[in-house]
């Protein structure tokens, strides 16, 4: 019975992605919610990995390489975005942002 | 190692994104081109594009698959391709005045303008979910600095920082979804996914269902349809008008293409699944993004929930899941695009220095001012609306033919219904031109030639497009796909 | 054996993840996250992916965190005084999805048959397999990832860039406007 199977790899990446959106829906500081996201993307990795051993096949650690890169392009744009809301108001805070309502 | 021959049908893709790294870097020397010679180079660099299309649409008869079933080329691929490419040419030409004034740097600016499209000709051609996915995020990246590519302006820098964390987030459910639909089926190639989700389905394995609504969740957001669409109206009013005009017309369609393609040839065996999803999400799309636009003042956020609702209604289009079902979704958002440009370019025009002139008591009086303007702007809302003798009016004709042709009568009784409410708020514009008085008299200055060239062009097409609807609906009709499995 | 791993690392990937999301320090979040990938890697490591677990290190916390990182010095963005309580209705929906999509997931999960995982094969630990897969099979996204992450490099620089004279003029114009719209 104490073997390890697909499913616990499923329920820890669950968590993660949870925590993750949470952490983008309810956060305010904007490097916060960055690093939320890379939780989210680093829990659908868990997933491919796992499903690619179960299924014995390496299009899941192919397509993990692929997200870990997509997510390191996301990191970069996002500070960008970030450096540029920064020098405009001088805080990471989102409840800065209020030029946009309705 | 896949056969070389089949680089040279990737040649549009690679050219575009040359082109653009071409600007990027010729950029770096010196003080660079200057914001019309690059502007000039990228409508090149897109009529090559769409010689190379051409071309590639020739010796391609029928569909072709290629790198190992990653990539396909096909008369659907082709028809949304040959849409991005005019919207793309069409945002540029809006871009010309607009950058000038505004005082950024234009190289970077055409040049991620290019990148994008790129991505949005790949994800078109897309058949793998995986290339459907990279080519998106590429496409979404560009489209995020796009939106805040003003970035001392308060309000364009909060729309990139929404549209990022809201794009972010999306990105990250849709890719969730396609992860479990990969255990689920083994696979990531749309033939083949949709072959291994009906088998796994039999088996009732609930990673299926689960998969497909968190994918279909994230496309969703893509295409600005209800209840995804909260970032549409604040990322359009802030962003800069000609990308708000490129996020409506263009990185909808393309967003459309994957949308299509996906349900249909990877997701098609659950066809009796997702079209009460589907169903669901396009009244959700219809009512809510009509009866929000009710109460807008500014037209670029009026602009924006019409575009919701216009989701909803080609949604309609592709529930219907017959050849009439997605060639009127085709020829609708060939309409579309026209509209929504000419629409756009309009409040460019009126737009003053910054936010100024976007309200509709900006209108006010327009017809006295500038009677031709007025008219080109009534020929726009009447097409948006959806009222003959335009483009408009055969679109939803047909999408509405077609649903009601599928059994979704009730569907297409929530899209004429709606379809009356938008009179209401588009006819305000009118009302405003023609009935009020302006605090100017002046006629509204025609300082960019480029500008009304697209007016006129697009108030031409939209015309034509209702008047002689036949020769565009041979060409939707070229661009047909069928639903896996049915 | 291989449980015991798994529950121990599962164990530090969740509670550094909490920590990421609810530490009011920005700093702290970050060594965090540092602490949830690095037993993420290892478990990669443990399902036979022992490259992708390689990358995830060197990737994310050799370049991605350290990014963070030095934005956050940059910045000097500090303790965030943010009041949740302000965003009950967000935490709320946030809750509710979570635990309506913990209730399918749990469902999917009691479908699925329980597959207890067979011992690994030489082909999925292969480094030689793993390349010939991504550069047969999956060529052209490869390609079409060069494309994104020049992308994400132009979109960066242009978005972090110090703004030019002309740009900062603008700027000033448009406060002015601001000012004068927000007077009446």
């Amino acid at each position: 019975m104490l073997e390890i199977t697909t499913n616990h790899f499923l329920v820890l990446s669950f968590l993660l992605f949870v925590i993750g959106l949470i952490g983008i829906l309810t956060r305010r500081n904007m490097i916060t919610v960055l690093m939320s996201i890379e939780l989210v993307l680093n829990s659908v990795n868990i997933n491919l990995i796992a499903f690619s051993y179960q299924l014995s096949d390496l299009t899941g650690q192919v397509f993990a390489i692929f997200t870990i890169a997509v997510a390191a392009g996301e990191a970069a744009v996002g500070l960008g975005i970030l450096i540029a809301f920064f020098r405009l108001r001088d805080t990471a805070h989102l409840d800065a942002a209020v030029e946009l309502k309705g | 190692m896949p056969d070389p021959q089949e680089f040279l049908l990737l040649a549009p893709e690679i050219l575009l994104a040359s082109a653009g790294l071409l600007l990027l870097l010729v950029g770096t020397i010196g003080r660079g081109l200057g914001n019309r010679h690059s502007a000039v180079v990228a409508l090149a660099s897109l009529f090559l594009t769409a010689i190379d299309l051409y071309a590639v649409g020739r010796s391609v008869p029928g569909s072709r698959l290629l790198f190992h079933g990653t990539f396909v080329i096909d008369g659907f691929a082709l028809f949304w391709k040959s849409l991005i490419l005019i919207a793309t040419a069409l945002t540029i030409l809006l871009s010309i005045r607009y950058m000038e004034e505004a005082g950024y740097r234009a190289g970077e600016y055409y040049a991620l303008l290019l990148l994008a499209s790129s991505g949005m000709l790949l994800m078109a051609s897309g058949y793998s979910l995986l290339t459907i996915w990279i080519a998106l995020e590429t496409m979404a990246l560009a489209s995020y600095i796009l939106a805040g590519y003003f970035k001392r302006h308060l309000r364009s820098n909060e729309a990139a920082l929404k549209y990022f964390i809201l794009g972010a987030l999306s990105s990250g459910i849709l890719l969730y979804g396609i992860s479990l639909l990969y255990g689920a089926a083994g696979t990531v190639q749309l033939g083949e996914l949709a072959r291994g989700l009906e088998l796994a389905r039999a088996q009732g394995s609930l990673l299926v269902p689960l998969g497909w609504i968190l994918l279909s969740a994230g496309l969703f957001f893509k295409v600005a349809a209800v209840p995804f669409h909260i970032w549409t109206p604040d990322v359009y009013v802030g962003a800069p008008t000609p990308i708000t005009a490129y996020l409506a017309a263009a990185s909808k369609a393309a967003s459309f293409a994957i949308l299509i393609r996906i349900f249909y040839e990877g997701l098609g065996t659950l066809y009796g699944d997702w079209k009460w999803i589907l169903a669901g999400v396009a009244a959700a799309s219809m009512i809510w993004g009509n009866v929000a636009a009710l109460i807008q003042d500014n037209v670029k956020r009026m602009l924006a929930y019409s575009s919701i609702a216009h989701a909803g209604y080609v949604l309609m289009g592709v529930l219907a899941a017959s050849e009439i079902g997605l060639w009127s979704v085709l020829y609708y958002l060939l309409a579309y695009t026209f509209i929504t440009m000419g629409a756009f370019a309009m409040v460019l025009l009126l737009e003053r220095r910054e936010y100024a002139g976007e309200t509709c008591a900006d209108y006010a009086g327009l017809a006295q001012r500038s009677p031709f303007l007025a008219a080109m702007m009534v020929i726009f809302l009447v097409a948006l609306t959806g009222i003959p003798p335009t483009g408009g009016f055969f679109g939803k004709v047909y999408l509405f033919a077609a649903a009601v042709q599928a059994g979704w009568t009730w569907l297409a009784a929530v899209g004429v219904v709606t379809s009356a409410i938008s009179l209401y708020y588009y006819f305000r514009i009118v009302v405003y031109m023609y009935q009020t008085d302006s605090a100017e008299a002046t006629p509204v200055p025609l300082r960019a030639p480029a500008l009304v060239t697209v007016i006129t062009l697009c108030a031409v097409a939209t015309l034509v497009l209702g008047l002689y609807p036949e020769p565009f609906i041979q060409i939707a009709k070229s661009g047909l796909l069928v639903v896996a499995g049915r | 054996m291989e449980l015991l791993v798994f529950l121990i690392f599962a164990f530090l990937a969740v509670a550094a993840a909490l920590v990421v999301v609810a530490h009011k320090n920005p700093v702290y979040s970050t060594m965090a996250l540092v602490f949830t990938l690095f037993s993420v890697a290892v478990l990669f490591i443990l399902l036979g992916a022992p490259f992708i677990g390689v990358l995830q290190v060197l990737i994310y916390t050799g370049a991605i965190v350290v990014l963070f990182l030095f934005v956050i010095m940059l910045l000097n963005i500090g303790r965030e005084d943010s009041q949740i309580a302000g965003h009950k209705a967000q935490l709320f929906f946030a809750l509710l999805g979570a635990v309506s999509f913990g209730s399918l997931v749990i469902l999917a999960l009691s479908s699925l048959r329980p597959k207890v995982l067979a011992p690994l094969t030489p082909e999925l630990v292969s480094l030689k397999a793993l390349a010939s897969t991504l550069f047969n099979e999956f060529l052209l996204p490869f390609e079409i990832i060069g494309l994104l992450l020049t992308v994400a490099v132009i979109g960066a620089t242009v978005a972090a860039r110090r703004p030019t004279a002309e740009e900062s003029a603008a700027t000033a114009a448009e406060r002015s406007i601001e000012t004068k719209e927000a007077r009446p």
